[in-house]
């Protein structure tokens, strides 16, 4: 009987053990995602980031290994405001049993102009490129956080630490990033880009922004949106204008040649690259180190 | 078609520089025009007096200002106000000022410092910040 009860007792503390070690599997869309999820799962989560750096959301496309990872996870982290024009479809086909987030659809959109307005289509879009303002990305941080609590309340304080930790590191980056843009006069903060996906961060930091395509980069761009962009760069005295690490930089080069600003350097405009730009931090201290250096 | 050769060598060489009109356009770019209508660039605003105040609810303090990276007022006081003329650019767009600073000693509460700034022939403009001991914060003049 002793015996017995030794083994019962020792089973159920294997049991229990066993149970507290399974990890949350999380699947995300988005490169940011995979970060913060990562940053507030800790030990106590398994990410599988679909969308990897480099690779441009807009032209994305699961793969049926991707529906697979989706399926078995407890949570799918998606972007949001439209940009995964897929995830309708993934609802339906991978038959997604955990928790769907949209996180980027829980925080106010900016909006933009699609970039040919088709008969019957919105006459604005939301801008999707909701990271570029570190203040959103604590708020995704705020959303991950509490969904973690919500599927797995028995790691809720180490969910609650790693967060804490983390926003504090988002407080720091945004203190640098103010710091970083007030070295450039605001009459100067004049953002040529490739394609549209700086509104959220020209919205904070005061900058205006003449993109040479719309809000995609599938967009074609056309002769008459290169000309006014050239008059433009001519009338306001821009001093450099900015390629995009998923970009093809023909149109800008051409740009360049015909009014003389320069090449400021390359954005990371649709996720997170390798490398030292591959955190959340690292790509915003050089998207910002690059505007503020080349426009000064 | 009949005529002297000469003739018609020289309508053959004013046809062909007719077409050569249009073929150097082409050459030169689509984009040519809209740069000959292009205005020229906005003048950036010029150097002027600007006046500057600070206001400080607890003594002594120390202070630094930064203006496009650079600090244009910085020093210690045993006053409550302390004030300075700069000369700097004042554009429409407005300015970043970054304020750092503190109090030798942690008060009961938290603190304030009052940056006031007066560009010439403009109303004055006003921002505070509150800090328990330190404080660094980019405010914005517009």
């Amino acid at each position: 009987m002793k015996l017995l009860a030794s083994f019962l007792m020792v089973s159920l503390a294997f049991l229990f053990q066993a149970q507290g070690s399974e990890k949350v599997r999380i699947s995300t869309f988005s490169t940011i995602l995979t970060e913060v999820a990562q940053r507030v799962g800790g030990d106590r989560v398994k990410v599988t980031g679909l969308v990897k750096p480099g690779i441009d959301p807009h032209e994305y496309d699961p793969t049926p290994g991707d529906l697979r990872q989706v399926a078995k996870s407890q949570i799918v982290l998606a972007s949001g405001k439209h940009i995964e024009g897929y995830l309708t479809k993934l609802k339906e086909s991978a038959g997604v049993k955990g928790e769907l987030i949209s996180v980027g659809d829980q925080f106010p959109s900016l909006m933009m102009k699609p970039e040919e307005e088709k008969a019957g289509g919105p006459k604005e879009i939301e801008d999707p490129h909701w990271w570029h303002s570190v203040e959103n990305v604590e708020r995704a941080v705020k959303i991950v956080r509490d969904e973690l609590d919500k599927v797995s309340p028995s790691d809720k304080a180490v969910f609650d630490k790693n967060a804490e930790v983390y926003l504090a590191e988002l407080e720091g980056l945004k203190k640098w990033v103010k710091s970083k843009v007030a070295e450039l006069p605001r009459d100067k903060r004049k953002l040529v880009t490739s394609h549209d996906a700086f509104q959220y961060f020209a919205r904070d930091f005061g900058f205006k922004i003449y993109a040479i395509e719309g809000i995609s980069t599938q967009d074609e761009v056309s002769n008459r949106k290169v000309a006014e962009i050239i008059e433009t760069i001519q009338k306001q005295g821009v001093k450099a204008i900015f390629l995009e690490s998923i970009e093809n930089p023909k149109v800008i080069k051409e740009i360049t040649r015909e009014t003389g600003a320069t090449v400021g350097g390359t954005l990371y405009a649709d996720g997170l690259g390798e490398g030292a730009t591959g955190t959340y931090d690292g790509m915003m201290r050089h998207n910002v180190t690059t505007i503020v250096d080349a426009l000064k | 078609m009949r005529g002297s050769p000469l003739l018609r060598a020289v309508l053959v060489l004013a046809a062909l520089l007719l077409l050569l009109i249009p073929l150097l356009r082409l050459t030169q770019g689509t984009a040519a025009p809209a740069l000959a209508d292009a205005s020229p660039a906005e003048p950036r605003a010029k150097q002027a007096t600007v006046h500057l105040e600070l206001l400080s609810t607890r003594v002594p303090f120390h202070f630094e200002l930064r203006y496009l990276g650079k600090v244009i007022w910085q020093g210690e006081s045993m006053e409550a106000q302390v004030k300075k003329a700069v000369a700097m650019e004042f554009p429409k767009e407005g300015v970043d000022l970054e304020l750092k600073g503190g109090w030798r000693e942690d008060g009961a509460s938290v603190a304030a410092v009052k940056l006031t700034v007066i560009p010439s022939d403009q109303q004055p403009r006003e921002k505070s910040v509150w800090a328990q001991k330190e404080f660094d914060e980019v405010l914005t003049f517009q």
